[in-house]
Order: structure tokens, then C-alpha cells, then sequence
């Protein structure tokens, strides 16, 4: 039954005390193991491939005569390729294998039907290159993170999504335990929810302003329906299980699921403040945007709570020091959100960089990090071996942690100066462009330090599949053990365990 | 053109409720009972009982008191017991 | 089991009440949308060039909208006498309203910039014309053709400010013309069509738009 995992993994876990849970854990781990592992290696290319696009788009904004004979490499076409690698490509991909891997070990049996999970993972990946490829091609679907070509991309994604839901639900459905976990529900409502949007926010027939409603129905919905539970359901995983503990409040974790599935669908009409809509509906967009408070402050304080006076674990496990990261850029992302959803303040950032940098704080600070760290979790329990060096770890956390600080503050200030250039028309456009000049180039700094920090995750992602040997005598990471990157071994094997 | 304001008053109030209902209607049928055992779905017995190098003396008690002692491993490669 | 369906159908409830919200009642509502006598459908040049507009994503740094004059400086800007509406949109498909203004906003671009000459110029190199610019150039959209090749009747530009080698002159390409045919249709001055004023679709008759 646990045939498929490496016999070191189940070397390394057999003198753990309590053999019915651990035998659990194996035979869960074991039949996602494939899936999940393919998963993981398409998110990383993707990661790679996105970042050089990022790259390209964003250094295209501050010289704009760089690589313009190709039509393949316009802004407007690499920014989308950039935008559908990252979010279905890598955020996607990762997702689809940290899911098939979470649901397993949380109902407590074998992943049912792997083969659709795979298929489904395979369909997805298809859809992307057809996707990427139409969108440099010319052959865009016009509408913001609904690029990819409707007809011979999309259907991939419905698929794909699909089949691995369906292996997911079915595992679910035969689960044993009685109870799901906020980390089920979470995972279980992304993957009913996702094609039912893809699928509304790619309907042919609209036009006009119609056409934008359902655009941004879509958009942000991409974010609060599909990206963010995913990541809310690793977080909700990781965390207790790095910790050793429960979460702070189960019941304040549920009311965060549930209030997030009644707001988070009407937000995205924010996207359309001022514009030629219908006064209601965007002032029930941005009602529904203050009400995000309260799943928000439900996911941060009981976050918080649970890491309450143990923040001394951030320095040992790098899953854990991604994670919360992440989480605690879920809470600042969505109470900025909260805010530049109010006229006044939208008024102002609204068409700027303000809200580019926004996005990046949530698909990147959040998502990515969140992913990040749940990679670091998982691949050594299924590859059974460590990661092979601290130090790339370490260099991994700091670019990424001080690329998105380069990243985003100068734009995040730049946007602002050019909101406020703009709602002063007596300012010329060429005193826009120059307020926000100095933030585009900062992008390019930090957007470099990220690739530079992707390539190190890459390389060591790819050291982990090649496997060759293990330097003997680190600190374990299968089962509990959280990796550690702490220098001082000595102390902390010493004060591991009495 | 527009409807009047109670139809989308309505429509929001009755799409609302519904899904309320829903939610009311599954913590009846028992999916919300248990609600600290539930947290500890994701944790193993031998995530319990083995200390943290970050904990304190007073959080290591707790979790003694708590899960009982700690699970001593010794082979090498183990955590907590490496060389 | 029966909680596997309830929890389906709660998250089907949800999407189906936001997706009825603002989906399915806008549709009924704005989708019937008067069409504007003043406002005619794209010729087979200008959907071309929508296209063209659509592909090279111009979206991601044109919005094609101008909001409330009251707490926007949309209009003093110049970007056009009154807030767009609804019926102003009718014939897009898809959208490109845009949430982004690296440039200026161009739903009457066709009415600030009505010259061929400015548009192939500025597609072609906007350096040529600002130098502080950051938009792309679009060289693709031409060839560059010795001036004493221009055969009698064929269009062709000059491009300024040291952005060509002397003799050489700009030739639109179809995509080029057929871009600059869309830009330059892109108006919407006339009045607010009946039926279709901002206080008209408000909800309790209260607006924040005053213009008429």
C-alpha cells in the first residue's frame, strides 16, 4: 500500500510512536504522490516562464524602444502572458498539487480516481501553452485575466479543473473522518466554485458594459474564489501542524469560510468605480468590500493567535517563515483592498499603480508565498530526501523577501504620486508619466531580485528531483520535524527533545 | 429600464437568506458539532507530543500536561534525535 | 454524505446568488440598453482595427471611459465633455474599458487627435513627437520604404525628430490603417441619449452625476 513512496520516507517514519496514524499518512501521501509531484515540477516552470515575461514587461515601461519589431514581444501582449502564466500557470499548478496532496491526509484515506487528477493536471497544463501561445500570437480574448483564447484554450482549464475536483470530491466522499476540516471546505468550495466562474466569466454573448461587469465578476472572483481559499486551506494546514498545536479558534476559521464565500463574490464591481455602470451595483461592490473586513480579521487574529508566543518558530522552518508571511500579507493585501474600495480613496488610486502593486501584494506576497512554502513542506515527504542546502533556502527567502520590497514601495508611492497628478488637471500628461517613472524602474530592480531568488528555488527544486546523495546528519523533515534552517544545530537538537 | 429598488432589494434578501439557511441547516446536521476536536483534524499523535526547540518551559508543560510525555525518538535522522 | 451535499449546495448557493447579483440582472437591465441615433456601428475597417487594439493589449494602459466629472478631473482634462454611459458602449465587444492610465484615456481620442498624419507618426515612433513618452512603438504596423519609391496616389509619412534616416519615409500597413481608422472613431460627444442619464439609473433617484 505504500509501495510507491520511497522506502526512505517510510525508514525515516517508522519509529514514530503512533503506527495506525502514521500508516494513515503514508497511504495518503503515497497515492498522491505522483500527481503532486508533476504538479509541483509544471508550477515551477511556469514560475520561471512568467517571471522572465514580468521581466520583459516590466522593463518594456521604462524603455519603451527595447525589443519592439517582434509584435510577439509588444507590452500589451507579454503583460498578459506574464499575468495567465502566473496566476493558472504557477499559483495554479502549485494549488492543484498541494490539493491533491492536503485532501488526502486531512479525510484520512487514498486519493480516489489519481488517474483523472493526473489527466486533469496534464489538461490543465495543455490549456496553458495554448493559452501563452495565443496571447503572444495576437489571438487575445480581450478581457483582463480572461485573455487566453475562449474557445481553444479555456475548455482545458473547465476540464482539467474538473477532472481534478472530481477525484478530490471523490476522495472526500468516502473520507474517514466525519468531519471536514476548514481546510477541506476551503479546497472543496475553490474547486466547485472555479469553473462555474470560468465558465460565466468566458460566455461568449456579452458586449458593452455588460461585458466589464461580467469581466470583473470574473477577475476578482479569480482571486477571492480560487487563489485565496487554496492558499487560506494551506495556511490553515501548515501552520497548526509546523506549531504542534490547533488553531486559536476553529469556530472563528469557519465563520472566516463562510463570510468570505458571501462577500468575496460581490466585490468586483470595485473595479469599475466611477465608470458607465449602474450606481447599485458598484455601491454593492464596495459594500460587500467593507464587509470583507470580517473574514479577513477572522483568518488574521486566528492566525495570529495560534502563532502567539511561539514567533521564536519562524527561524527554524522556512515553511513556517513563508507561510506566515504570506498570511500576514492575506491580511494587509485585503484591508488595503478594503480601503481603495471607498470612493475617496479610489478617486485617487484608481487607473494607477497603486493598484498594480496591489495585486502583486496579493498574487505574489500572499499567494506565491504561501505556495512557496507549502512546496517546502511537501516535496521531502514525498521525494524522501531533505533539501539539499540551507543556504539557497535562505538566499530563496531573502531575495523574494527584499525583491518585494524594492518591488513594491516605489511603485505603490510612485502610483500614488500619479494619482494625484491626475486629479490635478491643470497638471500636464508629461508630468504624470514622469511621477510615475521612478516607480517603474524600481519594479524592475525588485522584479529582477525575484527572478533571481526564482532561479535559486528552481535550481534547488531541481537539485531535490535529481536526488543523488544526501549529506547525512541533518535534522530531519519527515513527519513533524519542521526543516530548519537555524545555524546552531547544536543547541537546537539539544533542546529538541528531553 | 431600472428595477425598482425593492425587487433588487428582495432578490439580494432572498438569495441571501438562502444561502444562510444552508449554512444554519448543515451546523444542525451536526457539520459544526465537536468544534475543538475538529481542529485537531490536521495533527497526528506524534505531532503532539514532541516538543518544539521554540517552546518554552511553560508551553513544553502544557503540551505534557496536555498529549501526555514526549515521544523520545532515537534513530538517527530523527528529529530530535540527530547526531 | 447528505453533509458533502449540503456544503455543494451551499457553495452553489453562493455563486448563484452573486452570479444572479450581478451578472443576470445587469444583463436584463443593460442589455437592453437603447442604441444611440448618434452612434453608429464599427465599419469593417474600424472592427479591424479593434481588433488590432484588442491584440497588442492596449487595455493595460488606455482606459476608454470618462467618469463623474463631480469627483473625477476626467472632463477638465479634456478627455471629454460629459461621464460616459452604458449606451455609449453598445457595440463593443469585448470591453476595453481598461483600469489603468499609463496614458491618457482614449474614448475620444478620434475627436482630440482627428489627424492620420499625428496617429501613424505617433504608432510609429511616439518619441518622434514627445520625447518623454513611454508607450511602445509599434514599428510593425509599417514599412519603411525609400520616399523615392512612393508611387503616385500612395499614402505615406515623415516621421520627425530623428527617429528615421533621411529619405525614408512610413507606409501604413492594413493593420496599421485599419487601428488608426478605430482610433479616430472612437467619439462620444453628443449628448446623454434619452433614457439613459446617470440620475436614471441610480437607485431612490438620489446621483452623484450632475451632468445633463
Amino acid at each position: 500500500m505504500s509501495a510507491t513512496l520511497p522506502a526512505r520516507v517510510i525508514a525515516l517514519a517508522s519509529p514514530i510512536t503512533d503506527m495506525e496514524n502514521l500508516d494513515i499518512r503514508l497511504r495518503a501521501d503515497a497515492s498522491s504522490r505522483q500527481v503532486a509531484l508533476r504538479a509541483i515540477a509544471f508550477s515551477v516552470v511556469w514560475l520561471l516562464v512568467g517571471s522572465a515575461f514580468g521581466l520583459i514587461a516590466s522593463f518594456k515601461l521604462h524603455m519603451p524602444d527595447w525589443l519592439v519589431s517582434n509584435p510577439m514581444l509588444t507590452f500589451g501582449r507579454i503583460r498578459s502572458a506574464h499575468l495567465n502564466a502566473m496566476a493558472y500557470g504557477w499559483a495554479s499548478s502549485a494549488m492543484l498539487g498541494v490539493s491533491v496532496w492536503i485532501i488526502p491526509r486531512l479525510v484520512h484515506t487514498e486519493l480516489r480516481v489519481p488517474k483523472a487528477a493526473e489527466a486533469g493536471l496534464y489538461f490543465w497544463n495543455i490549456g496553458m501553452v495554448l493559452g501563452i501561445v495565443g496571447i503572444l500570437a495576437g489571438y487575445s480574448d480581450g478581457l483582463e485575466w480572461l485573455e487566453m483564447p475562449r474557445y481553444w484554450a479555456d475548455p482545458f482549464f473547465v476540464i482539467g479543473g474538473g477532472l481534478v475536483g472530481l477525484s478530490l470530491l471523490s476522495t472526500i466522499a468516502v473520507r474517514e473522518v466525519e468531519h471536514l476540516y476548514v481546510s477541506v471546505w476551503y479546497i472543496m468550495a475553490a474547486f466547485i466554485w472555479f469553473p462555474i466562474i470560468f465558465v460565466v466569466g468566458n460566455w461568449p454573448t456579452y458586449s458593452g458594459v455588460e461585458s466589464a461587469a461580467v469581466n470583473w465578476f470574473y477577475a476578482h472572483n479569480a482571486l477571492g474564489l480560487w487563489l485565496t481559499p487554496v492558499c487560506l486551506a494551506a495556511a490553515y494546514y501548515f501552520i497548526p501542524k509546523i506549531l504542534g498545536r490547533p488553531i486559536y479558534s476553529y469556530q472563528l476559521s469557519l465563520l472566516g469560510f463562510w463570510t468570505l464565500g458571501f462577500f468575496y463574490s460581490l466585490n468586483g464591481m470595485h473595479h469599475l468605480i466611477g465608470g458607465p455602470l449602474p450606481t447599485w451595483m458598484i455601491t454593492t461592490s464596495v459594500v460587500a468590500s467593507g464587509l470583507m473586513i470580517i473574514p479577513v480579521m477572522a483568518v488574521g487574529v486566528n492566525q495570529h493567535m495560534t502563532l502567539n508566543k511561539r514567533f521564536g518558530a519562524l527561524r527554524y522552518s522556512p515553511t513556517l517563515r513563508f507561510i506566515v508571511f504570506g498570511s500576514v500579507a492575506y491580511t494587509l493585501v485585503s484591508l488595503q483592498g478594503v480601503f481603495m474600495a471607498f470612493r475617496e480613496v479610489n478617486r485617487l488610486t484608481h487607473f494607477t499603480h497603486v493598484t498594480v502593486a496591489h495585486a502583486h501584494v496579493g498574487l505574489y506576497s500572499f499567494v506565491t508565498m504561501i505556495m512557496f512554502g507549502s512546496i517546502y513542506y511537501i516535496l521531502p515527504r514525498l521525494l524522501g530526501r531533505e533539501w539539499v542546502s540551507e543556504k539557497l533556502i535562505s538566499w530563496h527567502f531573502w531575495a523574494v523577501g527584499i525583491g518585494q520590497t524594492v518591488y513594491l514601495v516605489p511603485l505603490t508611492v510612485a502610483g500614488m504620486f500619479q494619482g494625484v497628478a491626475m486629479a490635478d488637471p491643470t497638471s500636464t500628461w508629461e508630468t504624470v508619466v514622469r511621477a510615475m517613472l521612478p516607480g517603474l524602474i524600481g519594479r524592475s530592480i525588485g522584479g529582477t531580485l525575484l527572478t533571481i531568488g526564482h532561479c535559486v528555488f528552481a535550481w534547488h527544486v531541481f537539485l531535490m528531483f535529481r536526488g543523488g546523495k544526501q549529506k547525512q546528519g541533518l535534522p530531519p523533515f519527515h513527519e513533524v520535524a519542521p526543516i530548519v534552517t537555524k545555524r546552531d544545530k547544536a543547541s537546537f537538537v539539544a533542546g529538541g527533545v528531553k | 429600464m431600472l428595477p425598482s429598488s425593492l425587487t433588487v432589494t428582495l432578490a439580494t434578501t432572498i438569495l441571501g437568506l438562502l444561502t444562510v439557511a444552508v449554512f444554519f441547516l448543515a451546523w444542525r446536521r451536526g457539520q459544526f458539532n465537536r468544534i475543538n476536536q475538529q481542529a485537531l483534524l490536521p495533527l497526528d499523535d506524534d505531532d503532539m507530543n514532541v516538543a518544539r526547540p521554540w517552546e518554552t518551559a511553560s508551553q513544553r508543560a502544557e503540551r505534557v500536561e496536555e498529549f501526555g510525555p514526549p515521544a523520545r525518538r532515537t534513530t538517527p535522522g530523527i528529529w530530535g534525535g540527530a547526531q | 454524505m447528505t453533509r458533502i451535499w449540503l456544503l455543494l449546495t451551499g457553495v452553489l448557493a453562493i455563486i448563484i446568488f452573486a452570479t444572479s447579483l450581478l451578472v443576470v440582472i445587469p444583463n436584463t437591465m443593460i442589455g437592453q440598453v437603447k442604441i444611440p441615433s448618434q452612434l453608429s456601428d464599427y465599419t469593417a475597417l474600424q472592427a479591424r482595427g479593434r481588433e488590432v487594439y484588442v491584440s497588442e493589449g492596449c487595455v493595460y494602459c488606455h482606459s476608454q471611459q470618462v467618469r463623474d466629472p463631480v469627483y473625477t478631473s476626467d472632463k477638465e482634462r479634456g478627455w471629454g465633455p460629459r461621464a460616459t454611459v452604458p449606451s455609449d458602449y453598445v457595440y463593443d465587444k469585448p470591453h476595453q474599458l481598461g483600469t489603468m492610465r499609463t496614458g491618457p484615456d482614449l474614448i475620444n481620442i478620434g475627436v482630440r487627435q482627428p489627424s492620420d498624419q499625428w496617429h501613424h507618426v505617433h504608432l510609429f515612433n511616439p518619441r518622434s513627437l514627445m520625447a518623454w513618452s513611454i508607450m511602445p512603438a509599434f514599428p510593425y504596423l509599417y514599412t519603411v520604404r525609400d520616399s523615392a519609391s512612393i508611387k503616385p496616389g500612395e499614402v505615406f509619412y515623415s516621421v520627425p525628430g530623428g527617429k528615421l534616416p533621411a529619405g525614408k519615409v512610413i507606409v501604413p500597413t492594413a493593420d496599421g490603417d485599419a487601428l488608426v481608422a478605430y482610433l479616430k472613431s472612437l467619439r462620444r460627444t453628443y449628448p446623454v441619449p434619452t433614457g439613459d442619464e446617470p440620475a436614471a439609473r441610480s437607485i431612490g433617484g438620489r446621483s452623484e452625476h450632475t451632468m445633463p
